[in-house]
């Protein structure tokens, strides 16, 4: 399978956020680059959720539902920015 | 517009069929009554879960195929061999229920804003989902921010809102990949730079796109919006697989 | 109180041989959190590294050589999904491990593609893993981890790295992918260990 994109991670990062995160911008710990997470990487399906970098493949953040709630890791985000970016 | 989006609804919440449309011969609209349901944007999508008797669960992402102020609508196509589109395709009936969470997702949405730039909608297959949303949006409003779908779909038969699309013909234009209808004017072929350059909305216009569909299909298409001159932070993309 | 989807199934059904809280499906669903790798038996090996930096690598030749067995095993997965009486053959790690010296306790898998797991050393003797190279009786697709995973199916199957490259052996343990995402240190599907604090 082809990996998808962070768009289909929504429901999981507003479950663990609180708020849509699809459209905040992170910052890749391994290459610097900076993008939506709409547009991070990811395979699957998969035991949990796995954004990887669509840069240069780094593993930004993993997310596993739990019941109850969510057990997050970001070990490869230095930065995410939820200001709105653009205009229509 | 600097309104705060509405949060979205992270706690899975009951929905219940209360009607079905068959759009094509494995594509079908599953209309759903949702309490307290806060309203979406065009282009958001919902979690579905289902339950099984024995407590098995399974849980997908479909794009909401309704405009902003409609009752929340999914199309689903049946991906042979999965696990819950046939289900939502053969077997749910109208009283049925599953849960919903969402309506989640801000960064492939649309709404129409000050400037008024010029969208450009790419779909590929039933990438045309959210984007449909985006057309009836722009069309309930009765908004006059120029806007364009380009359709490429293998063949006349898995095309899906035939009937409202063939409604907009200046608006939306079919690319066959595989097989024309009868005395089509162009010939099968995948989405080139020819085909976009047609269709396109020019750079110096500032226009923004949307592309929905199969990764390879968004892959390709962005990078022909790329080469055409347009802004990549200013094509927006979401991948199914 | 959940919400029941009348009629939908999962392909599922129960049974008695199943652990708390998975059910049965005859499918064999693919998960991977990365990109899938391709690698062909000309450039395949596998390494056991121990704690004193000691290496013993076998390519693909090699393992075939050694004594094969055919393990028939039922296997779990964290995701709530069991599948019983799958067909294997690989060599069992009590062969390759009698090859090398070692205190170790612990142990670490890693994977083209950059995943890794952990388990107890233990875990890895007494006719419990293999590094399996046949699934059914053909060659393990690429999709399930082919040329070869490990196969530890007393644990819950993220245990049973694809695509296994080594195995480090390690005085100190050291959590995998999933294991420091959240999952479950050791992993056993018959206590329902499936995250961090279960």
């Amino acid at each position: 399978m082809p990996p998808i994109d962070g768009n289909a991670a929504a429901g999981t990062l507003a479950a663990f956020f609180g708020r849509d995160m699809t459209a905040a911008h992170g910052l890749c710990a391994a290459c610097d680059q900076h993008a939506p997470l709409a547009e991070a990487l990811l395979y699957g399906p998969a035991a949990g959720t796995a954004l990887h970098c669509r840069t240069c493949g780094n593993l930004l953040m993993t997310m596993i539902e739990a019941p109850g709630g969510i057990i997050g890791a970001m070990p490869g985000l230095t930065r995410l920015d939820t200001r709105p970016a653009g205009g229509v | 517009m600097t309104a705060t989006p509405p949060q979205p609804r992270v706690n899975w919440q009951a929905a219940t069929i209360t009607g079905t449309d068959a759009e094509n011969a494995r594509t079908r609209t599953l209309q759903l009554q949702v309490p307290g349901w806060p309203g979406h944007q065009a282009g958001q999508h919902v979690d579905v879960r289902l339950t099984a008797e024995n407590g098995y669960q399974a849980t997908r992402a479909y794009s909401l195929a309704g405009a902003p102020g409609e009752d929340p609508a999914l199309t689903v196509v049946r991906a042979e061999g999965g696990e819950v589109s046939p289900y939502l395709v053969d077997v749910i009936q109208t009283g049925d229920q599953v849960e919903l969470r969402g309506p989640i997702g801000g960064y492939f949405v649309w709404k129409p804003g000050p400037r008024r730039r010029p969208v450009l909608l790419l779909a590929g297959g039933s990438g045309v989902v959210p984007l449909r949303a985006m057309l009836r949006h722009r069309a309930r409003l009765g908004d006059d921010t120029p806007m364009r779908l380009l359709y490429s779909v293998r063949s006349p038969e898995q095309v899906i809102y035939r009937r409202e699309l063939a409604g907009q013909a200046d608006r939306v234009s079919l690319l066959y990949t595989r097989t024309t209808p009868p005395g089509w004017p162009r010939p099968p072929a995948r989405l080139d730079h020819t085909a976009l350059a047609g269709q396109a909305w020019p750079p110096e216009q500032a226009p923004l796109a949307y592309v929905c569909g199969p990764t390879t299909f968004v892959e390709h298409a962005a990078g022909l919006l790329t080469d055409l001159g347009y802004t990549p932070a200013d094509v927006r993309t979401e991948r199914y697989g | 109180m959940a919400v029941i989807s009348r009629g939908f199934t999962g392909r599922g059904q129960t049974s008695n041989r199943l652990p708390p809280g998975q059910t049965l499906t005859t499918g064999f669903p693919v998960l991977t959190a990365g990109p899938t790798p391709h690698v062909s038996t000309a450039d395949w090996n596998f390494t056991l590294l121990t704690e004193t930096g000691t290496e013993h690598t076998w390519t693909w030749t090699e393992l075939r050589d050694l004594p094969q067995d055919s393990p028939h095993t039922d296997i779990h997965c964290v995701t709530g999904w069991s599948k019983f009486d799958t067909d294997w053959q690989g060599v069992s790690l009590d062969i390759l491990l009698a090859e090398v010296e070692t205190n170790a306790q612990f142990a670490q898998a890693y994977c083209h593609g950059g995943y890794t797991t952990n388990l107890p050393l233990a875990d890895l003797r007494g006719g419990q893993a293999w590094i399996a190279h046949t699934f059914d009786g053909a060659p393990l697709p690429a999709e399930h981890g082919g040329p070869a995973r490990l196969l530890v199916p007393h644990l819950y199957f993220w245990k049973s790295a694809k695509w296994v490259q080594g195995i480090r052996l390690l005085e100190h343990d050291q959590p995998g992918f999933w294991e420091r995402a959240g999952y479950h240190n050791y992993g056993d599907p018959w206590r329902e260990q499936r995250y961090w604090n279960d």
